[in-house]
């Protein structure tokens, strides 16, 4: 095949494109040649100007001069943002930055969300500023509150947190302070414990502890422990009360003494069902031992509380004169109450001063004084203490201004205080009297029946007849007529029961000296 | 670590924003070169600025100091309405109160500088060309930036700003009853 294409016309051809091919080399390797030297002359053009800029004295990267002479160094290092100018500032020589990307980043722009960021915060503080001024005076009034409670100044701590709930009454603060409801709680509920014994479901401060309680956490599953505990303690109370209460019929009819007595401690122990806590009565809670009304399995259970029944076993022996059953059941009461020992206290300080018990009397007073400091009840026992036994009456009569001092505050938000406030200047007026100072005596009835006037529109019969007979002994017939001219009207209207005491007419027939009023304990509230 | 810094930031996002902008804002203020200056990033730098290497002595101090003081003014702002009414006296029904005390929570988990920030300012403040006063007067403030920069490395801050939320209305209590029978009296 080789063989027949090896013509002389094809010979020629390959001859001609050979031809070709050498004059394209030829011509692109001038070019090259060209082109070579050109970089040649330009690169050495270059160098000639580094080294003129080298002599007029700039540093040029990896070189340095030295006498005309050309010395390789380190390379120098250049600006690490732009990568371009030599490194250092006029303030920092050895800064990494040039001067130029310096003083960009000096000024770096602020971020936008940043600034968002700030004027949302900006926005949110006025409002913080303003809630918090807007809550100030009830935080001042809590936090003053709490501290007298933890004091034990209960009626202080009572006073500021009314306080607080006047202000925001006032200000319609729509905001729902749960922690300063609990405190109220807690202090009524602490409060309450020496009322039970005249109002047992009416006890304003126990009213006021449920309906908070009520208001604020619900009467089921309430999760706070301490408001739990209290809900449970005072539902308890008032079941005991409720059942022991039944028994008051046969107490007042002289019952077989022994019998009652041995059925109260019968009870001990014993279970009580209550089915609706919310509506307490004789068809709602019932014991064991009732023969109608059997459980169904969803009545709280609870038992007889031990303090409750030796107090009803002391009312028992105490309608029937036994003084030392008395004594011994309200030593008992005293002992095992739970959270109720004000309550058992007072009866046990008021029997010990009757039976001139002043040692045991005392150390119940102080107790009462440490649960609280500012307790009308206590000064005005330890007044009555300070007048029976130590016959000191400055010293009584200083208790008196003291616990009148220490309640002030409370008056005005809790008209119970103010109403055992005039026990206090009661009591105070009586000190007067033996210290043969009747003009004060008298200012001090005064005041008596102007706190019961205030706070209940009308006069009590002791501060009544008390201010009548001192009146008298101060020569203002003017009073004692206007007083006289009441009590006529009402004995008029309602009956002879509405008359002056006896003492008031025996005093005024000089039958009777102001001291042995004052020692009969007529007029002893406590 | 990390993991956590970054997380108890994210949680406390306004707070660590804030930071950042009042630590570039005092960055600008002592003319200190900024590298990045964005306030949301996912990572240690979030509530922090990136800066060169800070020489001067004040310029150190400011820059740990400026974000420290704003973010604990806004903070206790923010906590003197949201503590007191949340925690205190219990509102818990009110959204804008949680939302305050949030706040409060955040700003003061974001107090503090980054532990190099803090130990450039002993570097150049505990030096033989310091005077003595400035190092006593510098030295609470260094204590309490080394130990809270120590503290936000391990995301510890959340809990002790916490903490304090729940402590402040005490403190409060010890002078704004007397703040206000003042303002009362008059």
């Amino acid at each position: 095949m080789a063989d027949e294409n090896k013509t002389p016309e094809n010979e020629a051809s390959v001859h001609d494109e050979m031809e070709e091919l050498a004059r394209i080399f030829r011509e692109e390797l001038g070019k090259a040649k060209e082109e070579a030297e050109k970089a040649e002359n330009e690169a050495n053009a270059e160098a000639a100007t580094d080294i003129d800029a080298l002599d007029s004295g700039y540093e040029v990267e990896g070189y340095a001069v030295t006498s005309g002479e050309k010395t390789n160094t380190e390379p120098e290092e250049m600006c690490e943002c732009c990568g371009e100018r030599p490194r250092g500032t006029d303030r920092d020589p050895n800064s990494p930055f040039c001067k130029e990307c310096a003083a960009i980043m000096e000024k770096y722009p602020y971020d936008l969300k940043g600034i968002l960021m700030l004027i949302a915060v900006i926005g949110a503080l006025i409002l913080s500023l303003v809630t918090f001024i807007q809550i100030t005076p009830v935080f001042t009034n809590v936090y003053r509150g709490n501290a007298d409670y933890n004091d034990k100044k209960l009626y202080s701590s009572l006073a500021h947190y009314s306080e607080a709930e006047s202000y925001i009454i006032d200000n319609e603060i729509s905001l729902d302070f749960k922690n300063l409801r609990r405190n109220e709680i807690l202090l009524f509920y602490e409060f309450g414990a020496d009322e039970w014994v005249e109002k047992n479901f009416g006890n304003p401060a126990i009213l006021c502890a449920l309906t908070l309680i009520e208001k604020t956490y619900g009467t089921e599953n309430i999760r706070d422990k301490k408001v739990a505990e209290i809900f449970n303690a005072i539902t308890e109370t008032r079941a005991n009360i409720l059942m022991l209460g039944s028994y008051e019929e046969e107490i007042e009819n002289d019952s077989d003494y022994e019998k009652l007595i041995a059925k109260f401690e019968s009870l001990i122990g014993k279970k009580i069902y209550i089915s609706d806590v919310n509506n307490m009565d004789s068809t709602t809670v019932f014991d064991e031992m009732n023969e109608t009304l059997k459980p169904s399995g969803k009545e709280t259970v609870i038992t007889y509380d031990e303090g409750w029944i030796r107090f009803y076993q002391y009312v028992l022996a105490e309608s029937q004169k036994k003084t030392e059953d008395m004594a011994l059941y309200l030593e008992k009461a005293s002992a095992v109450s739970t959270g109720y020992e004000e309550y058992s206290d007072l009866f046990f300080a008021r029997f010990c001063l009757d039976n001139k018990n002043y040692s045991q009397a005392e150390t119940v007073i102080k107790r009462m004084g440490e649960n609280n400091s500012e307790s009308v009840v206590y000064h005005a026992l330890l007044s009555k203490l300070y007048r029976q036994r130590d016959k000191n009456y400055s010293a009584a009569k200083e208790v008196c201004l003291t616990g009148l001092e220490k309640s002030a505050a409370s008056y005005k938000s809790y008209d119970l205080v103010a109403f055992a406030g005039s026990y206090l200047s009661i009591e105070k007026s009586l000190n007067f009297i033996m210290l043969k100072d009747y003009e004060s005596a008298y200012s001090s009835a005064e005041e008596a029946v102007s706190y019961q006037n205030d706070f209940y529109g009308s006069t009590g019969p002791y501060a009544r007849d008390l201010l009548a007979i001192l009146a008298l002994a101060t020569n203002n017939t003017e009073k004692y007529d206007e007083l006289a001219k009441t009590v006529a009207a009402s004995v008029e209207e309602n009956g002879k029961e509405y008359d002056f005491s006896s003492y008031v007419y025996d005093y005024k027939d000089n039958k009777i000296s102001l001291e042995e009023i004052v020692s009969s304990g007529y007029f002893d509230m406590l | 670590m990390r993991i956590i810094y970054v997380i108890v930031k994210l949680i406390t996002l306004p707070g660590a924003m804030l930071h950042a902008f009042f630590e570039h804002m005092a960055c600008r203020i002592c003319k200190v070169l900024v590298d990045d200056a964005r306030t949301v990033r996912a990572d240690e730098m979030l509530s922090h600025t990136e800066h060169e290497l800070v020489k001067r002595r004040g310029a150190s101090f400011d820059i740990c100091f400026i974000p420290f003081l704003f973010n604990l003014f806004f903070g206790l702002t923010f906590l003197s309405s949201g503590a007191v009414a949340v925690l205190y006296l219990g509102s818990y029904k009110n959204a804008i109160l949680w939302f305050l005390l949030y706040m409060g929570i955040a700003l003061l988990t974001n107090l503090f500088p980054q532990i190099e920030d803090v130990l450039m300012v002993k570097e150049n403040i505990y030096n033989e060309k310091t005077k003595t006063v400035i190092k006593v007067i510098a030295a609470p403030f260094y204590a309490i930036f080394y130990v809270g920069a120590q503290l936000e490395r391990f995301g510890l801050t959340l809990l002790t700003s916490i903490g304090f939320a729940f402590a402040y209305p005490y403190i409060l209590g010890l002078f704004i009853p007397r703040i206000y029978d003042f303002f009362i009296s008059r």
